[in-house]
């Protein structure tokens, strides 16, 4: 046996392992965290955007705090001198991204001013789909009005134009994988006729070009100012963007999270009242017990923004087919607007996008939009489908509505969007509280919640409709046809236990002939106890066409 | 009439059904996707694999093994548990084909084993067995605090294959261009079981794979020629996440 050749194959396998294990070992990223910071002084009129000021203002925040303050040079440099090499800083994290072994790592840790050093995330994944089964197939209405219906209609967009309200005065930072061709792009030659792009920066390249490589930017920036023959694709086509680079697109360096948050950081600086971001981090760096919010370094950078004053819209992701099925982080976080996706064919959820709630208990997603859209494509347009491209529609909805709540905070805003949902005050774990409704800014929401009637039926709560829903003009159809009836179970410590989506079939029905009530379905408990009944101390919560009641056990 | 009549009741109840009907499209229960142990990365994890390999190396003196095309194939399923981040305990059960091919060469021991002692040069000769594999193996997780999937490892364990079938076989070519095969499947001189320690090295659901055989395949009274004792191959191992 010719023991040369089998002793370079080991000899191969060997050193490949090892480089295996080098490059595993050796270009380990760790998020190092700093106990202090030493800057006394810091000008926010110099630093910051008069937007970034303004912002402030009217969130009732510091012209500058802690937070503010740069990090420490002398704690980079010391840091510098052991690690292989360093990433982005962060002044809201006070802490540096590291490049480092092992060894260099546990060196760092020891330096006096380090208060942590953990490891960090791998690339983020665009919330898009690319599988052409989800793409619509246009059947009918094939005109330019009717491809951008579904996106525009579920939100009551046109309400918004009614309105006057298309985004004007908002500046809202993207935070993505490139922009590709928006520089040319037909799409958004409204956009860059009003000078709508104010800055751009590519966080990986470290230049300001962010047009030459990525297209899911430009499909998501289309989801808020593109146009398509005259017609909106997003409802905000007259704020003022900022356009960040921080993601590779389909490859797995390790650069991403801390460039998520030197975006942020930029955005804050140069005035962005809002930050849409469609990028989640899941399985290739975390469990989904760290989707608890304040585990990723995304999470918390998303967290210090929304303290800042800025309104986060981050996709729920599109995990809802795959194992990990929750929403991925930065999504996680209390005080980001986390946005689902809906089928435009049926009305709810579509199947890939990613469930509530968070590892802690937390609901999420908080509203939803179309999760397939018509969009920008680098080229043209086409569908898409994703939660990247409904999280833009929500962003641009939310920048008229701030628009027309000038004074607002990024929280009463975000609150007011989710009570602007076709469910609200229902809520469960893959709507959130359904499509925010333009119609409902202007208008009260019609509903009689009286109307609606639970009875116990031992093993199922049976939902009737009293006379009194029919006395309402507007529903004297005599059929419901395709409505959809969501009902949920809560245990006593507000967990939503089981929740359903129940379509109720065409019925037709003489209105002579409803004397008290009209049975419209039945919610069964799925609740394994010995006699199939709801525990005590149990909440079921029934929504049906406006109207919202519960029954306690 | 009996019969009509309750023909009657049951479209009555049929119809009474259709008022209330419903379709339930979306049911969850969140409680039954927290939380889990089975995956990629917890403590649990099962996943089916798919592994092609070849010789290489040279056998022993006395018969030319074609080592590039002398393959084997395996297809198994890895059951495996979790110890901590940085190790996991696998076990492998499957499938296992390996051929070996004979270089039509100079002398070869198969001329006398089965064509009493005359040199006949073949279009294709081989060994070939088949049987379960059974291996065992430790995973060192090289990024030990990655998240739910497979990341870069390094396995190191060892094996047996029960071979339950095996085959002599040769392919020659009549002067009319038919083809000629021959199988001898009663072979006495093959072992029944092999064993084998194993390395892999693995990059998320591909690795390259190690076998370093201990035991001859032939027995030893025989005095056949071995062929060589290392393969290395490829595996694909996809899972869902």
């Amino acid at each position: 046996m010719n023991r040369t050749l089998t002793s370079k194959i080991i000899f191969v396998f060997a050193f490949v392992s090892v480089i295996l294990s080098e490059k595993a070992v050796a270009q380990t990223k760790y998020w190092v965290s700093f106990t202090e910071k030493t800057a006394k002084h810091f000008d926010p009129f110099k630093f910051f955007d008069p937007k970034t000021i303004e912002n402030r203002l009217r969130n009732g925040l510091p012209l500058s705090d802690w937070y503010d303050l740069p990090v420490d040079s002398s704690f980079i440099r010391s840091v510098t001198q052991i690690a292989d090499s360093i990433g982005y800083t962060s002044r809201w994290l006070n802490g540096v991204a590291v490049f480092a072994t092992l060894d260099e790592i546990k060196k760092i840790q020891s330096l006096p001013f380090v208060k942590s050093a953990e490891l960090m995330g791998f690339t983020a994944t665009p919330a898009s789909i690319n599988d052409s089964n989800n793409k619509i197939t246009i059947t009918k209405d094939t005109s330019k009005r009717a491809k951008i219906a579904d996106q525009i209609d579920g939100l009551e967009g046109t309400e918004m134009t009614i309105h006057g309200l298309t985004g004007k005065g908002i500046r809202i930072a993207i935070l993505d994988v490139g922009f590709v061709n928006v520089d040319k792009h037909p799409a958004f030659e409204y956009l860059r006729s009003h000078n709508g792009i104010i800055m751009t920066y590519d966080f990986l390249r470290h230049r300001e070009n962010v047009y030459g490589s990525g297209a899911h930017g430009t499909a998501v920036l289309s989801c808020i100012a593109g146009k398509y023959k005259g017609y909106n694709i997003g409802l905000a086509p007259d704020a003022e963007f900022l356009l960040a680079r921080t993601e590779r697109d389909g490859s797995e360096f390790k650069d991403e999270e801390d460039a998520w948050v030197a975006a942020a950081e930029w955005a804050e600086q140069h005035g962005a009242q809002m930050i849409s971001c469609s990028l989640g981090y899941t399985y290739q760096r975390y469990f989904y017990k760290d989707m608890n919010g304040h585990t990723s370094v995304a999470s918390r950078g998303a967290s210090a923004a929304a303290r800042k004053g800025i309104l986060i819209c981050i996709a729920a992701g599109n995990e809802g087919e795959n194992q990990w099925k929750f929403v991925t982080t930065p999504g996680d976080c209390d005080s980001v607007l986390t946005v689902g996706g809906y089928d435009p064919k049926t009305g709810y959820h579509s199947g890939f996008s990613s469930y509530g709630p968070t590892a802690d208990g937390r609901m999420k997603p908080n509203v939803i939009a179309a999760g397939t859209t018509w969009v920008a494509t680098p080229r043209s347009y086409g569908y898409e489908s994703g939660t990247s491209f409904a999280t833009p529609l929500i962003a641009g909805f939310t920048a008229c509505v701030w628009q027309y709540l000038k004074g607002k905070t990024n929280i009463q805003i975000m609150d007011t969007i989710q009570k602007l949902g076709s469910l609200y005050p229902y809520y469960d774990y893959a709507h959130g509280y359904g499509i925010p409704k333009a119609g409902y800014l202007f208008g009260e929401k019609h509903g009689n919640d009286s109307a609606i009637t639970l009875y116990d039926d031992n093993d199922a709560i049976t939902v009737s409709l009293s006379t009194s829903y029919f006395k309402d003009s507007f529903k004297d159809n005599h059929y419901f046809k395709d409505n959809y009836m969501y009902a949920k179970a809560t245990d006593p410590q507000g967990r939503v236990k089981i929740y359903d989506v129940i379509k109720v079939n065409t019925q037709r029905f003489e209105l002579a002939n409803i004397t008290s009530y009209l049975t419209v379905g039945r919610f069964a408990s799925g609740i394994p106890t010995e006699e199939e009944k709801y525990p005590k101390g149990w909440v079921v919560t029934v929504f049906f066409d406006h109207c919202v009641r519960s029954y306690h056990f | 009439m009996k019969k009509s009549i309750l023909i009657l009741i049951l479209i009555f109840l049929s119809l009474s059904l259709s008022t209330i009907a419903q379709d339930v499209v979306l049911e969850q229960k969140p409680d039954q996707f927290i939380g889990g142990t089975f995956g990629a990365n917890k403590d649990w994890f099962a996943q089916l694999s798919f592994g092609f390999g070849t010789l290489v190396g040279k056998g022993d003196a006395g018969l030319s093994y074609n080592d590039w095309r002398s393959n084997d194939v395996r297809i198994s399923i890895k059951l495996k548990r979790k110890i901590n981040g940085l190790l996991s305990v696998w076990l492998e059960p499957g499938y296992h084909y390996a051929a070996y091919n004979i270089n039509q060469s100079g002398n070869r021991v198969t001329d006398s084993l089965f064509w009493g002692g005359f040199p006949i040069n073949h279009e294709k000769e081989r060994f070939a067995t088949e049987g379960l594999l059974i291996n065992g193996f430790l995973r060192f997780n090289i990024d030990t605090k990655r998240g739910n999937f497979l990341g870069y490892y390094l396995d190191l364990g060892a094996g047996a294959d029960v071979i339950a079938d095996r085959e002599y076989l040769t392919i020659d070519k009549r002067t009319d261009g038919s083809q000629v095969r021959a199988s001898v499947t009663n072979i006495p001189y093959m072992n029944n079981l092999d064993y084998n320690v194993l390395a892999r090295i693995g990059i998320n659901w591909i690795a390259f794979t190690l076998n370093y055989r201990i035991s001859p395949l032939f027995k030893s009274q025989y005095n056949i020629p071995e062929p060589a004792i290392i393969t290395a191959g490829i595996e694909l191992n996809p899972y869902s996440h």
